[in-house]
């Protein structure tokens, strides 16, 4: 647990970069600190590992004041990783990653195994990039190696600054995603800065929103989108921010189960009657595992009655329906690409296990954007 | 990729191209004084070998046009060699005919005695464009990507088959060859001179300059003083530089060493106390204030480091010189020295040898700790014997009597010499030390602050290494630049190859200025090169091609 208690940075030049700012990043979370250019980000995150002095206030780490501790060994145990990376180029990706280890005197095989293990971790073939030197890496495996270096000597706390900044937007997608997939194993607890609010939100278990060093407010990625508490954070999460709490939900948790479907093998007459038993327009069309393989609807089943291989419309699952991991904004925006009111859900198979109706995402969106307006 | 004509290897064939054909190659002298007669390659009695040399030299030019990089590097590489090889062999086994005949040359009037064979503009650019031609066939290897110990190979090769040939004799004709035969005693002693005031110098101004260079790099109000004081060091010529010298260390050399001592002592607390004041001032003073302290500080301290540094400069050019100058190495000096070598060979390899063996790694270990030993046992005899034989303080009676003067320090001679070889080191030392240092990547000292390293981690696992390719490039100019400047010491008595060159200069004999300059020029490149080869298997893979140029 890291806990702000009334920080404040006035630099040697006067100016106050942080003003008081109280907040406790929670065990295991990601806490993202965003804002502006400018208002402070690096400034606080700075102050937990005492690469630069607070002013006034305090910032307790595990529950000790962080001035407590040597500041060479408070340093070691919190992760650092940063936007320029700052790899050493003399140094072998080992050597890189083994810097905090070593600092530790931790035996020679037991750091190589740590490290072979990190490459893993963060999907680098340790036979092919443990020798390697940075430059000979691209900027995607850098940030990787950088990762991996932070993570060094397992450290329960890691600080973040736009470790995923100076990439391409598709190679940060994929390291996003690869770093959820790897917190959700080792549930660090993490600080991390970004001024892109899309990353805040994925990213994010909570969400700092930070202005000329003060704090705007700090709430669960949903409760911003849904509640921002003033103007300047409606403006900062953006107008489209209804849009982008259907980002933070699943299908899996919307979804309808009881979906109308008949199989392949059943006569037109069952499809009628799944369809009228269910007061819907259509049904969905799956084989004997389950797997989905179209719709029929009433109209097709009325210039086909004889045949429902005739009169259903044909499609592959991975066309016609989306995942149940899928955002319901990916749903929505699948839905409108495709011109479905609703849309089937399926697992990894491609097994039909529900469905997704356009007016269930409209409601949810409309519900938060009222509770958002009355609240500001 | 296009493929651009390699301009460096028609440059290396127009110049021996031209030479050969314009100038004379040698010259025919009666004796070491009297001019000689001028012998164009194509007029050189013989065959069709001479025509051929001129025919090779025009051959790297067709070359330079061809696509591919690799063979055209290799084929220039061994063009080169050839050039430089030939280009010495074959005008020396036609020297041996005109030597021969040497009256019906030289005309019935000549004076003929001890005749000799003057190598001249021809040859001169004849070698010149060889070893143009060698480089530009280096540089092509390079970019294609052949490992830097078979581009060494190719680098060396002609030099060596030229070394061996030297050795049998093929040159002895040229006249250089016979001076060298006639003072070759002297010539060895001189060159001994030359390369202890170079190391000496050299090791003393590495010691100080990168300390200057390091402080530098941490105070921004210290580095202008500093990189404008040795910048004016530079700007003295070196003949002005040692007559300044002249009076002051005279005096000191005349002073008792005790109070001397004294002095040294006194300056120095003066000048920490003076810098400690500092520090508790700095940020209360106002800024104009603290820089004209800083400079009060630093003259302070000056004064005190520059009479230490003159001091243990002579001081260890005369212990060494003594120490080593006893004849013969016994069998424990060649047994302490391979220990040295082997902890310094092992200490190279061990980022190519990774052992995870725990014995051997402790073996390794015991390994180093002995080579460090061996070294401080080596220095410590060196003293020792340095110390036993008369000519070293042994004619002192009492501590109270000792001048500065025994501790080799004097007005003309060794002293000045090495002050100011010292103080001309500089320069490049403390200018590429800051450099290099500041280079270094903010975010990358950042990141390892973050991680929990100390601040002298900091310095010696990532400052250091990442600036030790500049800081060497600094050491090589400073090196080069000393052999050069070094021949110039002879004008206060230092000695060294210098002599020569101002011998040859009073009696007007290119032979022996020639035998003064070629040692030298060969002394700069030796050390160029090994220094190179230091510094490349010092320096990181991970960062040896970012600054190879
Ligand atoms: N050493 C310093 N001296 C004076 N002011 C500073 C110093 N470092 C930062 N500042 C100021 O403090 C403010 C906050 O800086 P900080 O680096 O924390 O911003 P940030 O939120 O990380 O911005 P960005 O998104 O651009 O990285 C800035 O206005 C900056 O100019
Ligand atoms: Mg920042």
């Amino acid at each position: 647990m890291i806990e702000f208690q009334n920080v404040v940075k006035q630099f040697p030049d006067g100016f106050r970069a942080v003003n008081g700012l109280s907040l406790t990043v929670h065990d295991g979370e990601i806490t993202v600190f965003i804002g502006p250019s400018g208002c402070g980000k690096t400034t606080s995150m700075r102050m937990v590992n005492r690469l630069l002095s607070i002013t006034e206030g305090r910032i307790l780490v595990e529950g000790r004041d962080n001035r407590d501790y040597p500041a060479e060994e408070l340093r070691r145990k919190i992760g650092y990783a940063i936007q320029q990376i700052g790899l050493f180029p003399h140094m072998t990706v080992l050597q890189n990653i083994a810097v905090v280890p070593r600092l530790l005197g931790w035996e020679e095989d037991r750091i190589r195994k740590r490290v072979d293990e990190l490459l893993e971790l963060v999907g680098l073939d340790p036979d092919v990039n443990r020798d390697k030197y940075p430059r000979q890496l691209s900027g995607g495996q850098q940030q990787r190696v950088g990762v991996a270096r932070a993570l060094g000597a397992d450290p329960p706390i890691m600080l973040m600054d736009e470790p995923f900044g100076a990439i391409d937007p598709i190679t940060r997608e994929v390291l996003q995603d690869e770093f959820l997939e790897i917190q959700k194993r080792i549930s660090k607890t993490i600080i991390f800065v970004t001024h892109d609010i899309d990353e805040a939100i994925k990213m994010g278990d909570r969400i700092a929103i930070l202005k000329d060093g003060s704090l705007v407010q700090y709430d669960t990625p949903d409760t911003l989108l849904a509640k921002p508490k003033n103007r300047f954070v409606r403006d900062f999460v953006g107008a489209d921010r209804q849009l982008k709490r259907l980002g933070l939900l699943r299908v899996r948790e919307l979804m309808t189960r009881d979906t109308p479907n008949v199989s392949l093998r059943a006569s037109t007459d069952d499809a009628r009657r799944a369809i009228e038993a269910a007061a819907v327009k259509s049904a969905f069309v799956v084989d004997e595992d389950g797997v989905l393989k179209g719709w029929v609807d009433r109209e097709g089943l009325r210039e086909n009655p004889d045949s429902l291989l005739d009169a259903m419309n044909e499609g592959d699952f991975r066309e016609i329906g989306v995942r149940q991991s899928a955002t319901a904004r990916e749903a929505l925006s699948a839905m409108v690409a495709r011109g479905f009111r609703i849309t089937p859900v399926v697992d990894e198979r491609g097994a039909l296990v529900g469905s997704i109706t356009l007016r269930a995402l409209q409601e949810l969106a409309d519900q938060g954007w009222v509770e958002g307006e009355q609240a500001s | 990729m296009s493929v651009i004509p390699n301009r460096i290897a028609m440059l290396g064939s127009s110049v021996a191209a031209l030479g050969f054909f314009f100038l004379p190659i040698v010259a025919l002298k009666p004796n070491r004084l009297a001019a000689g007669v001028p012998f164009n390659l194509l007029q050189l009695q013989g065959d069709y070998r001479y025509i051929l040399l001129f025919a090779l030299a025009l051959v790297p030019f067709m070359v330079a046009f061809r696509k591919d990089v690799t063979t055209r590097g290799w084929l220039l590489v061994a063009l080169g060699n050839l050039l430089l090889l030939l280009t010495l062999l074959l005008p020396a086994m036609a020297a041996t005919h005109l030597l021969a005949n040497a009256t019906q040359y030289l005309g019935e009037n000549a004076f003929v005695r001890n005749p000799r064979v003057l190598p001249t503009g021809g040859l001169a650019l004849g070698l010149a464009g060889g070893y143009v031609t060698l480089f530009a066939g280096l540089r092509d290897l390079e970019r294609s990507g052949v490992q830097a110990w078979i581009r060494a190979i190719g680098a060396w090769a002609g030099v060596a088959v030229i070394a061996v040939l030297l050795a049998t004799g093929a040159f002895n004709v040229y006249s250089v060859m016979v001076e060298f035969h006639t003072n070759g005693a002297a010539l060895q002693q001189k060159f001994v001179e030359h390369l202890m005031f170079v190391l000496v110098s050299l090791v003393v101004g590495f010691i100080v300059g990168v300390g200057l260079g390091l402080w530098a790099s941490r105070d921004e109000r210290v580095s202008n003083v500093i990189l404008y004081a040795v910048g004016i060091i530079q700007t003295i010529p070196s003949l002005a530089l040692f007559g300044v010298l002249l009076v002051p260390l005279a005096r000191l050399g005349d002073a008792h060493f005790l109070p001397v001592a004294l002095f040294f002592a006194v300056s120095a607390v003066l000048a920490i106390a003076v810098g400690l004041g500092y520090r508790a001032l700095a940020g209360r003073l106002p800024s104009r204030l603290q820089t004209a302290s800083l400079i009060v500080a630093a003259l302070v301290a000056a004064v005190p480091l520059t009479l230490f540094t003159g001091v243990f400069v002579s001081f260890v050019y005369r212990a060494a010189r003594i120490g080593f100058g006893g004849g013969a190495m016994s069998g424990l000096d060649n047994g302490i020295l391979a220990l040295v070598l082997a902890g310094l060979g092992l200490w190279v390899l061990r980022r190519w040898v990774f052992v995870r063996d725990g014995v051997v790694r402790s073996l390794v270990r015991w390994a180093y700790l002995l080579a460090y030993a061996a070294t401080g046992v080596l220095f410590v005899v060196l003293m020792v014997r340095a110390a036993a034989t008369d000519q070293f303080l042994g004619a002192v009676p009492s501590l109270s009597a000792l001048t500065v003067r025994d501790l080799g320090v004097s007005g003309i001679g060794v002293a000045p010499a090495l002050v100011a070889l010292t103080l001309y080191s500089l320069l490049p030392l403390v200018r590429n030390t800051y450099a290099g240092l500041k280079n270094v990547d903010n975010a990358i000292i950042d990141s390892g602050r973050g991680m929990g390293m100390t601040p002298a981690q900091i310095f010696f696992q990532i400052e250091l290494p990442l600036a030790f390719p500049v800081i060497m490039a600094g050491v090589r100019n400073a090196g080069v630049a000393l052999v050069g400047i070094g021949t110039v010491a002879t004008v206060i008595g230092a000695g060294g190859l210098g002599d020569f060159v101002i011998q040859g200069i009073v009696n007007t004999s290119i032979d022996l200025i020639l035998l003064g300059a070629l040692p030298a020029i060969a002394l700069a490149m030796v050390l160029d090169a090994l220094l190179r080869f230091a510094e490349g298997l010092l320096t990181s893979p991970g960062i040896r091609h970012a600054q190879n140029s």
